[in-house]
């Protein structure tokens, strides 16, 4: 299979309202439903964070998909340097998402896909950008043209 | 519907590079199909636990909760 060349990160945020099929944040089932076109990582913090919100037999089923696409699913589960997450914390993010930047960073993954509009208003001005899901869509349409 | 063989036959006919895009497609749709499986049942949990129609703010606060609660365990000041 070709690897796709987009690589991203998506927010837990994107994960759980795209799987509940949250009418609220329709954009995050429609990203959902798109990965294929583009590669996704799903980091160590973000493994967590699903593993306390879907049930035991959810993530067991959750690994199984993602274990078959490697090409398109991409799992980290090296935590990153402590240093990293003070730099972002410094920059005006709470600790979580500061783990996040850090993630995104260390893995050479230059954007991360949010609802969470806090951490979009964020970080600027760094090379880990933030976009929400209606921006990867312009971004995906633009790139599959 | 066309057997195996004759999709196969079908797709034989096709160039290396359409192969592929064909391939690709296919493992697209079968990851989708996944993927799909994997909320109707996601959704059938929360609709037992008559948590499907939480509003969204609840989902954010938990989401919040369960970010921070990890990070401040994993990364302690």
């Amino acid at each position: 299979m070709t690897t796709p060349p987009e690589r991203w990160l998506l927010d837990t945020n994107v994960w759980v309202f795209g799987l509940r099929r949250d009418a609220s944040f329709p954009g995050c089932a429609e990203l959902l439903d798109r990965i294929g076109t583009f590669s996704i990582l799903i980091p160590l913090q973000v493994l967590k964070e699903l593993n306390l919100t879907l049930a035991e037999s959810e993530m067991r089923e959750f690994y199984q998909i993602i274990n078959q696409y490697p090409e398109f699913i991409e799992l980290s589960w090296e935590p990153v340097p402590p240093d990293r997450v003070r730099f972002y914390v410094e920059q005006g993010c709470r600790k979580g998402d500061a783990v996040i930047a850090a993630h995104a960073e260390a893995l050479d993954v230059k954007i991360i896909v949010s609802e969470n509009r806090q951490f979009l208003q964020t970080l600027r001005d760094l090379p880990v950008e933030i976009v929400n899901t209606g921006e990867a869509q312009t971004r995906l349409g633009w790139s599959l043209s | 519907m066309q057997s195996i063989d004759d999709l196969a036959n079908v797709i034989t006919e096709l160039n290396p590079s359409e192969q592929q895009t064909l391939l690709d497609k296919v493992a697209q749709l079968n990851f989708q199909k996944g993927l799909h499986g994997l909320a109707e049942k996601y959704r059938a949990r929360l609709t037992r636990q008559n948590q499907l129609n939480t509003p969204s703010e609840q989902i954010w606060i938990a989401l919040h909760r369960i970010r921070e609660e990890i990070a401040e365990h994993d990364y302690p000041a």
